[in-house]
């Protein structure tokens, strides 16, 4: 057995193991606070940069909304919409070759009479497409456009028919929400009288109804009725 | 107040010195205690400096019981810990063996200056652990029911019966001639 001596100094000796390791213990835990309330902290911080970067307006008619559609649609993609409907100007940025528009050159003079269906991270689309009824009633005129003009089809028709143009249409509209790239999320465009699945490059001839449909939907007027 | 609390009390005041006092009172009760339930004379003196450093670490007794009491509680936590610890790997050497059985000769000649108890402290060892422990708190360290209860945390009651068939164990292994001893 131990002498006396080596009993006190054994046991001051553990004492002060017993202090560090208690320490040491109190630095990871610590750390592990410190840690998880950064992470936090950069979980909040993206969610509110998207949050920001990608505001809901309300839809028009819905409580909230303004009485001016200019004013509900601002924003880089709102705005590049609203030029090429009102015809000011054209930089080819939101065409390009890819969809068979002017080969995406800047030609501000020669405005195209199109109008793009941009579901893309512009407030207005994401307003449009939150909004069942406006959501069902395009994917509806979309569809009848391809239903009753199949003789125009130019290219290949997604896979199903009809239909699919609807499912297409949904998915394109989850697939913009996933913060991909303008050109890419690209899914119709109205060419005057015609409309073009971009993705597939098919192009139907729409009836004066449907094409002014799809106007009044990008200008904010359509009701969806 | 008991010794120990005035020591415990100088040393918490910073004088290193009164710690001693505390180590020189109690250590061999503890590690008997100990050894009790080990049945291992060096580890029990290892387990009773970690139940001695813990009181000079933790700064944990508050006078409520008497240190005896509070040590004894500490004790028993760590001996059981230390079971729970070592029973995947028991290792004991040959030296060890010799060595032990001195120690625990030793130790028993410094706490126990009497036969009968001496003789009942070695016919103790055959009893269950839980009967050992309480028959050792109240013979050996002369505690009462409650400080024994709550050194096992078990009830009053539940010592009493523990230490009812210890007894009536211990009549049985002794028979006739030892019923003397108790």
């Amino acid at each position: 057995m131990r002498s006396f001596e080596e009993r006190k100094s054994e046991i001051f000796a553990r004492a002060g193991q017993m202090e560090k390791r208690r320490k040491a213990r109190l630095r990871t835990v610590l750390t592990a606070i410190l840690l998880t309330a950064l992470l936090a902290a950069g979980v909040t911080g993206i969610v509110f940069a998207q949050k920001a970067g990608r505001p809901v307006e309300p839809v028009k008619g819905q409580e909230g909304a303004t009485d001016n559609p200019a004013e509900e649609r601002t924003g880089t993609i709102p705005d590049a919409i609203l030029n090429i409907l009102t015809g000011r100007t054209f930089d080819g940025s939101l065409g390009g070759e890819k969809y068979g528009h002017n080969g995406g050159k800047a030609e501000a003079t020669n405005v195209p009479k199109s109008v793009f269906i941009q579901p893309s991270r512009g407030r207005p689309a994401v307003s449009y497409y939150a909004n069942e009824e406006l959501y069902d009633a395009l994917t509806e005129k979309i569809r009848r456009c391809f239903e009753t003009c199949p003789e125009d089809r130019d290219g290949d028709f997604p896979e199903g028919g009809p239909d699919r143009v609807a499912e297409d249409v949904y998915f394109f509209y989850l697939f913009q929400n996933a913060g991909k790239g303008i050109n890419e999320d690209f899914r119709f465009a109205l060419w005057g009288d015609k409309l073009q699945d971009c993705q597939s490059g098919a192009v139907v001839v729409c009836g004066s109804e449907e094409r002014a449909f799809l106007t009044a939907l990008i200008t904010g007027n359509a009701s969806g009725n | 107040m008991e010794n120990g609390d005035c020591s415990y009390r100088r040393f918490l005041d910073g004088d290193n010195s009164a710690f001693d006092g505390i180590v020189k009172e109690h250590f061999d009760h503890v590690v008997f205690f100990i050894d009790r339930i080990l049945h291992d004379t060096q580890a029990s003196e290892d387990v009773a400096i970690d139940v001695f450093a813990y009181l000079a670490f933790k700064k944990g007794y508050d006078g409520r019981s008497s240190m005896r009491t509070y040590l004894l509680t500490v004790a028993r936590s760590r001996a059981l810990n230390y079971i729970k610890k070592h029973r995947a790997h028991p290792t004991v050497s040959f030296d060890d063996l010799s060595s032990e059985a001195c120690d625990r000769a030793d130790m028993l000649d410094r706490l126990i200056d009497d036969e009968r108890k001496k003789y009942v402290s070695e016919a103790m060892d055959k009893l269950p652990d839980d009967q050992k422990t309480a028959l050792h708190l109240v013979f050996f360290e002369g505690l009462t029911y409650k400080e024994t209860a709550k050194i096992m945390k078990k009830s009053e009651k539940q010592v009493d019966n523990l230490l009812f068939r210890a007894k009536n164990a211990l009549r049985s292994l002794f028979g006739e001639e030892g019923r003397k001893y108790l």
